[in-house]
């Protein structure tokens, strides 16, 4: 029976994909970090059930996945809105895709930066640095001299926090 | 067929169509990408991979591994050991009551609880004829 390496195999989806995966669940959920949030479990999800992908399509199958994913959340989280047509096809005529990507982008990394700096220190600086700035957590460690593990956990308690600040707008905006 | 670009469709069937259909499911992704992809967190790559090499990942994903005959194999074992040790309770167990009587401290606690039952049996057949005698004189 050929041995896969199903590490190898789940680092060239990710490589391959992830865009693609956090974009959709991005267009669902409208939150960075329950996009992340499903993309890590889509990835996850995928490397356990590998043994039981027949390794036509992973384009279809890795969405698939995702498409269920972002489905159960928005069921589970009844208060949030299923996007309407108008929210999740942007309708701009006129412009090009690489445009629509560019302006979504900025946008996202606005509300993302807007967000950073609504938070207190340390947390505000961790926050920046590791989900505006992406600087890996060694660097960061590097960086500022910090314990890696404090740096983790302060980490996790402003991704916490930034998820709370998100779904406040998500409230005000409705 | 619907088109998944029909905008008339409301987007949760869409969804439901492409979680359930390889078709649907591309169709969804060319229209994901016709719209431009955000790029995803540097850091979901490194999460996925630290994430997949704790345990609790690994047991779920190795267990799903196993071909369909080791499976088997392990599910045989585990009912034949079942199996064994019931029987061997059943066969073991007179045995094992007669060797813990044939124990005199065994035997000797044995008869002082026999004792103490007794006793407490006598006491509450008096306790009914106190009860009841009265009652039944009076309905006489």
């Amino acid at each position: 029976m050929r041995k896969i390496n199903a590490e190898a195999v789940l680092e060239q989806w990710i490589d391959t994909y992830q865009n693609l995966i956090f974009s959709i669940c991005f267009q669902l959920t409208k939150d960075y970090f329950d996009a992340q949030d499903l993309s890590q479990e889509t990835f996850l999800s995928a490397y356990k059930n590998m043994t039981s992908f027949d390794g036509k399509n992973e384009r279809a199958w890795l969405c698939k996945i995702a498409t269920n994913k972002c489905l159960d959340y928005l069921k589970a989280s009844g208060r949030r809105q299923i996007p309407t047509e108008d929210q999740y096809f942007i309708s701009c005529k006129d412009s090009s895709p690489a445009l629509e990507k560019d302006v979504m982008e900025r946008e996202l990394h606005q509300e993302l930066y807007d967000c950073c700096m609504q938070l207190k220190s340390p947390y505000k600086e961790v926050a920046l640095d590791y989900f505006y700035y992406e600087i890996p957590m060694t660097d960061m460690a590097a960086k500022t001299g910090k314990n890696l593990k404090t740096l983790q956990t302060q980490v996790y308690r402003a991704k916490a926090m930034l998820k709370k600040l998100y779904r406040k707008e998500d409230l005000w905006n409705g | 067929m619907d088109n998944l670009n029909d905008r008339n469709l409301p987007v949760i069937q869409i969804l439901e169509k492409a979680s359930s259909s390889s078709f649907y499911a591309e169709r969804l992704a060319d229209l994901v990408e016709s719209q431009g992809l955000i790029s995803a967190p540097a850091n979901l790559k490194s999460s996925v991979l630290a994430r997949t090499r704790q345990l609790d990942i690994k047991l779920v994903a190795g267990s799903n591994r196993l071909s369909k005959r080791l499976t088997l194999w392990y599910y045989e074992v585990k009912v034949t050991l079942t199996v064994a040790c019931c029987v061997g309770f059943i066969i073991s167990a007179p045995g094992a009551h007669k060797k813990y009587l044939s124990n005199p401290v065994h035997t000797e606690a044995y008869e002082i609880i026999q004792e103490f039952n007794e006793k407490v049996d006598d006491f509450s057949k008096r306790l009914w004829e106190m009860e009841v005698e009265p009652y039944d004189k009076q309905e006489e």
